[in-house]
């Protein structure tokens, strides 16, 4: 940052009360000690999180926020928020924050408005009910192959419903329309984090692809979860909710592309047996297990502090999630036990909530998965990471917080 | 004293008995000074030992008595004894030979010895004691009717003594009187109060010992405590009265902002002070000059404060006034935009809760920082703040801009406060910062003046509240000094003595010394330069003492003889026995109580050290250091209190008058070839315990290695 520049500022009220309302109320509550910046493990040693981001939120920075890589390098440890010697939630901050950056992002923006408040849920959960219901309505059929083979031989590929190519169709226009999204929202991150001021040097240190490669290694182990202290328990939990949700995507992906291959011509419901119905099954149970692990955490007052408040946006995106798990799960046993009414029910639901999972998914903490993964490219890319330590500091946790000052 | 029929009482008690072999001890007291009594008793301080003492003065009509055993800072009450009719003198053998010196040992017998004989000669030297008795009042003057003022009144007059409270302005109230709130003082301290100032003056107005005078001055105060003739000045008119003691509480007033320009004070009519918010405030509109709404106000906290340049200390409440003005401005405009720029903030104890009150308001913004430039932009103010921890300097554009100044003592202007008819100047002296404290550090209210105290922002810069609990604490002082006063008595440090300087004018020279170091202005003089003494003034520390070239000025019971006798009773051996002798003369307020401290450690002392107390080292005779000399000690070493702007002393500057005192003697030394560093000054504070003994050791070495005293044995 450029000491000589001035910076001429007239704060946002609005946003200071957007994000205390956002779960950030502990931001006024900072007196710049910086006793979360030194306990963090992740954070750089230049110009170091959070301290910078809760004083930019202060003053109203927004633009800064919107664009600042550091509050994706944040993983919520929490270490912050235990540490505070004012009390501040300090973690709970960076996630209001996170969440107003994604959503400033996100275009069109009166969508994300509507994600982000309480008194617009009705309206978004009205949507995709009504879609799939008019899709299903449009001559389609409440009859459902039963048992656990039943369908093989029944004209009634897409599962329970017909007509199966509209519901396809547009399953496959959200997923676009979010995917676009998602990637202008990310473009328009991107630029930020390239004109951020939290690193003076921002050439690339590596490739692209290498950087992307590094990127995803960091994410599928969870190597950053692995150095939080307070919060530490939360990474199995994560592991098991991004396995487990990304064997359901490629479960279905797998379907879809033998639905339509004509080469395959995959006919569902597979057998119990079958390789993919295994993944898909194995898949449900983790992110199953993940999210009673998180459910069971998150309502627990014990562990309040280490795993922070529960902000509308965490429980939005909390519950749609556990929600299309659970139809998901229902719809697949109530066809085994062939209860005709409940597996359809189960199944309209469930295409419901994935709907609001992907249709809103730029807007919502959905998104958290893309720029947290963008942000990690783009450290690595520039070469934005925790110096590595002086021999016989103790590595991970709070021993690594401990082993480190403040820049 | 005349007719000394004296009792030698010795303690073996307390290990004393280990070290030092009584009987010889007493054989040596009955040969060398035949008392009518000498006893050596195991346990003098118990029931039976006291009793023993009681019965002997009964029945052999003793009059003197020295007793050797604990330091005379210990069982003070158990060895107390009616100074109007016996002479009491302590001779230290537990903390100064017992518990310092090697078991036993022929120095250490040595070292017991002549702290016998000291005290034997002391006490014979001094006489009984006459409390100096005036006609006194008990009437309590309060100057200013502030909240500490009312405060003082309220709290003398409440237990029982008359009051009389003088105020110059037409209404009781003080700084108060222009506040809209008050920062809050009591749970939850998140939102402003009303000030406590009303309350307080009803209750002042309708108390029965207490008469309010307002819109009166204090015209002159002549006089001594307890018999204080004030003027007082009122429509032009002025009457007398008569009051024992007086607490000044006149406050404090604002840093004269203009001297603020770096801030851009005088630029723009909107570049204020909290004061000139505070009327805005107290109207119900925040406005620019141009009438507008001011819809953003920045606070410029520490503005003159905590600057070398301007007011260097910090006057505390300033960074709480910004705090509440902040929030009453938002009450006011809930749109309008606060901004706070702080070196530090400080809201000690509770008001740490209003801090983060006023912090969650999202529309207060407060960051730590370095205003560098103010620049007027028409009807608005542009501030420049450089160090924020944002990472760039910050600027804003607001309506207003605050500066939090700080406080400066209200002291007398012109007209004076007092205007005492003292020789020493009318008003208190002032030390750091212009505040009229005396810096005792362990007595707040203190001055300069006896019986004159301090209350509120004058004595230093602190909130409503505390100003509320000064000014009950100052009444309290206000009223022993009455009491004591009333009784002949010393205040502190020497509270209770009944002693005070006595001077022999028909040897006076005028040389003005005593009049000018008294550090009290207990000193008057007539035409010619004679002092004339004010008892009632004196806090009996005998710097007078020390400073009389002619030793025309003692006290019944301290005096240049009997300090000077009792170091001539040293025994000094031959060269040939190569055992030199120390002095040292210890103040008895730090140096003595470091020394106990150390032995109670049991710290070694060196036995050829030869401890003698002085009230105060201001109050050291130069003469005493000839005796020394021509009686053969070796070196005389002086423990006294810090001093320099940061002093310790009791008496303000006695160890520095000593210093003083001594760079003249030592220039004489070194003429007669006695070298000047065989009298040395060392400043010890009773935190240095651990170290007195190094310093008396140190020095012993020092003189050890050194020739003999050539006067030895002549």
């Amino acid at each position: 940052m450029n000491e000589n520049q001035v910076l001429r500022v007239d704060p946002d009220v609005e946003f200071v009360k957007t994000v205390t309302e956002w779960g950030g109320g502990d931001l006024k509550t900072c007196f710049q000690c910086a006793t979360c910046s030194v306990v963090c493990p992740l954070s750089p040693d230049v110009n170091p999180f959070p301290r910078k981001e809760i004083l930019w939120a202060q003053w109203g920075m927004k633009d800064r926020l919107a664009g600042d890589p550091d509050l994706w390098l944040c993983h919520r440890c929490n270490d912050c928020s235990q540490n505070c010697p004012r009390g501040a939630k300090t973690g709970d901050v960076m996630a209001a924050l996170r969440s107003y950056a994604y959503q400033s992002h996100a275009r069109p923006r009166f969508l994300g408005r509507w994600v982000n408040s309480p008194f617009m849920l009705p309206i978004l959960l009205a949507i995709p009910a009504l879609v799939i219901w008019a899709i299903i309505s449009q001559g389609g059929r409440w009859e459902a192959p039963m048992g656990e083979t039943a369908g093989l031989h029944s004209r009634y590929w897409g599962n329970m419903i017909e007509p199966w190519p509209w519901l396809d169709l547009s399953f496959m226009a959200v997923s676009l329309f979010a995917a676009a999204a998602l990637f202008a929202s990310l473009r328009s991150a991107w630029k930020g984090f390239m004109a951020s001021e939290v690193q003076a040097d921002l050439t690339p240190k590596m490739s692209v692809f290498e950087a992307l490669k590094r990127g995803l290694w960091d994410i599928l182990l969870h190597r950053k979860f692995n150095e939080c202290g307070a919060a530490h328990a939360r990474r199995g939990a994560h592991l098991l909710i991004l396995f487990g949700f990304g064997g359901l995507f490629l479960t279905t992906a797998l379907v879809f592309l033998g639905m339509y291959l004509p080469f395959i011509k995959l006919h569902t419901p597979l057998p119990l047996g079958h390789p993919i119905k295994l993944l898909g099954n194995a898949s449900a149970i983790a992110i199953a297990v993940g999210l009673i692990l998180v459910i069971a955490r998150r309502t627990s007052a014990a562990q309040s502090v280490a795993w922070g408040r529960n902000a509308y946006q965490d429980l939005l995106f909390l519950s749609v999630l556990t929600l299309v798990v659970l139809t998901g799960i229902l719809s697949e046993v109530f066809r085994l036990a062939t209860f005709h009414g409940g597996a359809a029910a189960a199944y309209y639901l469930h295409l419901v909530f994935i709907f609001f999972l992907l249709f809103y998914a730029p807007f919502s903490k959905f998104a958290h998965v893309f720029f947290h993964g963008t942000a990690v490219v783009w450290s690595h890319y520039v070469g934005r990471r925790v110096q590595s330590l002086a021999p016989g500091v103790v590595a991970g946790g709070q021993g690594r917080a401990a082993g480190r000052g403040v820049a | 004293m005349e007719n000394a029929k004296v009792g030698v009482y010795i303690c073996s008690g307390c290990g004393i008995d280990d070290a030092v072999d009584m009987e010889t001890l007493a054989k040596m007291v009955r040969s060398e000074y035949k008392p009518a009594v000498c006893k050596v008793h195991p346990f003098l301080c118990g029931p039976q030992g006291l009793a023993e003492i009681h019965r002997d003065i009964e029945t052999e009509q003793l009059n003197t008595l020295s007793i050797a055993a604990c330091s005379p800072r210990a069982k003070t009450d158990e060895f107390s004894f009616d100074a109007t009719k016996l002479a009491c003198d302590r001779a230290c053998l537990r903390e100064h030979v017992a518990w310092v010196s090697e078991p036993r040992h022929e120095d250490t017998q040595m070292l017991a010895e002549d702290y016998l004989r000291m005290s034997i000669v002391r006490v014979k030297r001094m006489n009984l004691l006459a409390p100096y008795e005036s006609d006194t009042v008990t009437t309590i003057l309060v100057v200013g009717g502030g909240i500490s003022g009312m405060s003082a009144a309220l709290g003398a007059a409440d237990v029982g003594h008359d009051v009389l409270l003088v105020e110059k302005s037409d209404r009781l109230g003080g700084f108060l009187n222009n506040l809209h709130k008050v920062f809050p003082h009591h749970p939850p301290y998140a939102e402003p109060e009303t000030p406590p100032s009303a309350a307080l003056a009803e209750r002042v107005m309708a108390h029965p010992r207490i008469a309010v005078r307002l819109e009166t001055v204090v015209e002159k105060t002549e006089g001594q405590p307890g018999l204080l003739d004030v003027t007082l000045k009122h429509a032009g008119k002025t009457s007398q009265v008569r009051v024992g003691s007086v607490v000044l509480a006149t406050g404090f007033k604002p840093y004269d902002a203009s001297k603020l320009t770096h801030l851009g004070y005088g630029a723009s009519p909107n570049i204020i002070t909290c004061e000139q918010l505070e009327q805005s405030l107290l109207r119900g509109e925040v406005t620019r000059s141009d009438r507008e709404p001011a819809r953003s106000v920045a606070f410029v906290l520490c503005a003159g404060s905590r600057d070398p340049e301007h007011l260097p200390y910090c006057s505390t409440v300033c960074c709480r006034t910004a705090l509440k003005q902040a929030q009453l401005v938002r009450w006011l405009d809930p749109q309008a935009k606060v901004y706070i720029f702080y070196k530090d903030i400080r809201t000690p104890g509770q008001h740490e809760e209003f801090y983060r009150a006023v912090q969650r308001d999202p529309g207060i913004f407060l960051t730590k920082g370095e205003v560098t430039t103010v620049q007027r932009e028409g009807n608005r103010v542009v501030v420049e703040v450089d160090g924020t921890l944002l990472g760039s300097k910050l600027q804003v554009e607001v309506d207003l801009l605050v500066l939090a100044t700080g406080m400066q003592p209200n002291t007398w202007g012109e007209e004076g406060t007092l205007n005492l008819t003292y020789r020493q100047g009318p008003e208190l002296p002032t030390v750091a910062h212009d505040f009229p404290d005396s810096r005792f550090i362990c007595f707040p209210y203190e001055t300069q003046r006896t019986a004159i105290f301090t209350a509120g922002c004058l004595r230093e810069p602190m909130d409503s509240a505390q100003a509320m609990d000064d000014g009950a604490g100052a009444a309290m002082k206000a009223v022993q000094a009455v009491e004591m006063i009333a009784a002949g008595q010393a205040l502190h440090p020497r509270a209770g003595d009944l002693s005070f300087p006595d001077f022999a004018l028909q040897r006076c020279t005028q040389c003005k010394r005593c009049t000018e170091e008294c550090p009290f202005g207990a000193l008057d003089e007539d035409e010619k330069g004679t002092p004339r003494p004010n008892p009632n003034r004196c806090r009996r520390c005998g710097v007078c003492m020390g400073a009389c070239p002619e030793r025309i000025v003692s006290f019944a019971n301290y005096s240049v003889p009997m300090i000077g006798s009792a170091l001539k009773e040293i025994e000094v051996p031959d060269e040939e026995d190569e055992k030199p002798r120390v002095v040292v003369l210890a103040c008895e307020n730090d140096a003595i109580p470091a020394i106990d401290i150390a032995a109670q450690n049991r710290m070694r002392i060196d036995p050829m050290a030869r401890i003698q107390w002085v009230r105060c080292l201001g109050s050291l005779n130069l003469v005493w250091i000839a005796d020394c000399l021509s009686s053969g000690i070796d070196g005389i070493l002086l423990l006294g209190c810090k001093f320099g702007d940061d002093y310790q002393c009791h008496f303000v500057k006695g160890s520095e008058l000593a210093d003083y005192r001594l760079s003249k003697l030592q220039e004489t030394l070194d003429r007669l070839m006695l070298e000047g560093d065989r009298v040395q000054l060392k400043q010890v504070e009773i935190t240095d315990y651990h170290r007195v003994p190094e310093i008396i050791n140190t020095f012993c070495e020092e003189v050890r290695e050194r020739e003999p005293n050539p006067y030895k044995g002549m």
